[in-house]
């Protein structure tokens, strides 16, 4: 069996699977039974002064029958006192010394405010510290969360204060309400951080009411905006993690967060550069019991790829992530259409007709029975008939690899290149 | 015209040029496309200022392709 043991920047970990600082993670009852059901580690909902809470609170985005594909929050971060929870954290280190307790900080952006919560936080006994710049509503508003997490200045700031006294390796949580990550990123690592972990929320506002017309979720008829995570952010999540892990100047290990849901989501997070990941929508979903087939399903995966231990995953797919000037612009895909599986519902012929390139015939056969066909020569192997097509095997995508691959880059290389020549050559 | 067609059009003009004995001189990237300069070379391969010169709007996307695909053909 695989070893699934983790050391993320000295942390360790008996699988990679963490819960992300949440609901899940609010109380030492809750992080103990998420440790007895076989989570490795628990970043604890972010300790700062306690603050006073809205209800109602979250919000979903149903999709298709697929509830909270999208989920949204306007809870803010412990509005318990920091005694109690710093208690409920040695108790629980007590009990579970082989787990990875990270316990979540946010307070002003202020030297002395940071110094004081990461040493009282440290005291108890905890593995790791992670700073909350990412929260996007509420603490927001008050210069925390991410207000600071969106200034590198003030990553950078916040990051050193708490490493001038922290003796536990310090994770630096990041907000996508940005532009570009690596920019905070990079300036986290610059504050000494010992890891990054991302992403915190997406601003959001899951939808208005069309009978009283109040915005969803919405407090006596008035809302705010929340932060949107679950299964919908997962792309947006998984780049930002890409994007971190292949610039050379963020060489610190990743904590990947976003949409996880199962032990294939955190694989690709770690093939994209994450040494572990956190969880939250899918446990408030499902509950704890999650983990054990995310345990025994990464497992199993690793086992059948021979794969001795799950570090070997860390960033194995980065290299080949890049930017679109690298890509082979004579590289063909083609569609070809199965007909003794497609069962003729036109749902790929009208996507081609209506949004690409027209080149999906609906032909019939000798005996009157139609049938569709790709125009091949025509096809520009966008991948929208077999992405609309509802049954598997139906269309397949068809590789065809360039005799002379050429990249934008290489083209305007070369376009740029002749013109100097010519000049040469022709003497002008 | 499919775009197929198009291409297969502009692509015959381009290979007839090359046939001729002409080499892509010059790209001058446009809203239409790409203006393409073609100048024949000499017997030892060589461009010269007598020889004849002409010019190609490449339109189609897969030409645009196509010819510098050739130029980076040519160079290596
Ligand atoms: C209700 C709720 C409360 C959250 N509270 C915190 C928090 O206190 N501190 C924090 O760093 N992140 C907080 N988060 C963000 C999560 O830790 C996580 O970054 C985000 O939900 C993305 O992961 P997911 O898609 O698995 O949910 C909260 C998320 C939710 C849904």
């Amino acid at each position: 069996m695989a070893d699934l043991q983790i050391n993320l920047a000295g942390i360790k970990s008996p699988n990679p699977f963490w819960l992300a600082s949440a609901p899940p993670t609010n109380t030492g009852y809750q992080v103990q039974r998420a440790f007895e059901a076989g989570w490795g580690g628990a970043v604890w909902k972010t300790l700062g002064d306690p603050i006073l809470n809205v209800t109602s609170r979250f919000s979903s985005l149903d999709f298709n029958g697929q509830r909270m594909a999208g989920f949204n929050n306007i809870e803010l971060i412990t509005d318990r006192p920091l005694e109690e929870n710093l208690r409920e954290i040695y108790e629980t280190k007590k009990r579970f010394p082989n787990h990875a307790i990270i316990v979540s900080l946010m307070v002003e952006p202020q030297q002395d405010k940071w110094h004081e919560i990461v040493k009282r936080v440290e005291d108890v006994g905890v593995d790791g510290l992670e700073l909350n710049f990412g929260c996007p509503h509420g603490m927001a508003e008050r210069g925390m969360g991410s207000a600071s997490g969106q200034v590198p200045e003030l990553v950078e700031k916040q990051t050193y204060w708490a490493k001038e006294v922290a003796q536990t390796p310090v994770i630096v949580k990041l907000t996508p309400n940005i532009t570009d990550i690596t920019v905070t990123a990079e300036a986290a690592v610059q504050g000494g951080a010992d890891a990054i972990s991302m992403i915190n929320t997406i601003n959001s506002l899951t939808g208005v009411d069309l009978d009283t017309w109040n915005t969803v979720p919405n407090v006596a008829g008035k809302g705010a905006h929340g932060g949107y995570c679950g299964p919908a952010v997962k792309p947006i999540a998984l780049n930002m993690v890409g994007e971190c892990a292949k610039n050379p100047r963020i060489n610190v290990p990743i904590s990947g967060i976003g949409g996880i849901s199962n032990w294939q989501d955190a694989a690709e997070f770690m093939l994209m550069g994450a040494t572990g990941v956190q969880v939250c929508t899918a446990v408030m979903h499902h509950g704890f019991s999650i983990v054990e087939d995310m345990i025994d399903g990464l497992s199993n995966y690793l086992d059948d790829k021979k794969v001795k231990s799950v570090n070997e995953l860390i960033g194995k797919s980065v290299p080949k992530y890049t930017n679109w000037g690298n890509l082979d612009l004579n590289h063909t895909v083609i569609a070809r259409i199965n007909n003794d599986v497609c069962i003729n519902c036109n749902k790929c012929h009208i996507a081609c007709e209506d949004a690409s390139h027209q080149c999906i015939d609906m032909l019939k056969d000798s005996n009157g029975v139609e049938y569709l066909q790709v125009r091949e020569e025509d096809c520009v192997g966008c991948n929208l008939c077999s992405i609309v097509c509802p049954v598997d095997g139906a269309i397949d995508m068809l590789d065809i690899p360039s005799n002379q691959p050429m990249t934008w880059n290489e083209r305007e290389a070369v376009i740029k290149g002749t013109k100097v020549k010519s000049e040469v050559n022709i003497g002008k | 015209m499919s775009t197929h067609n198009e291409f297969i059009a502009e692509r015959d003009k381009i290979d007839f040029l090359i046939d001729q004995g002409y080499r892509i001189t010059a790209v001058t990237e446009n809203l239409s496309g790409d203006l393409v300069e073609f100048q024949q070379v000499d017997e030892a391969g060589v461009l010269g200022e007598k020889k004849e010169t002409t010019s190609l709007l490449i339109m189609n996307a897969n030409a645009r392709k196509y010819f510098s695909t050739l130029m980076m053909e040519q160079q290596q």
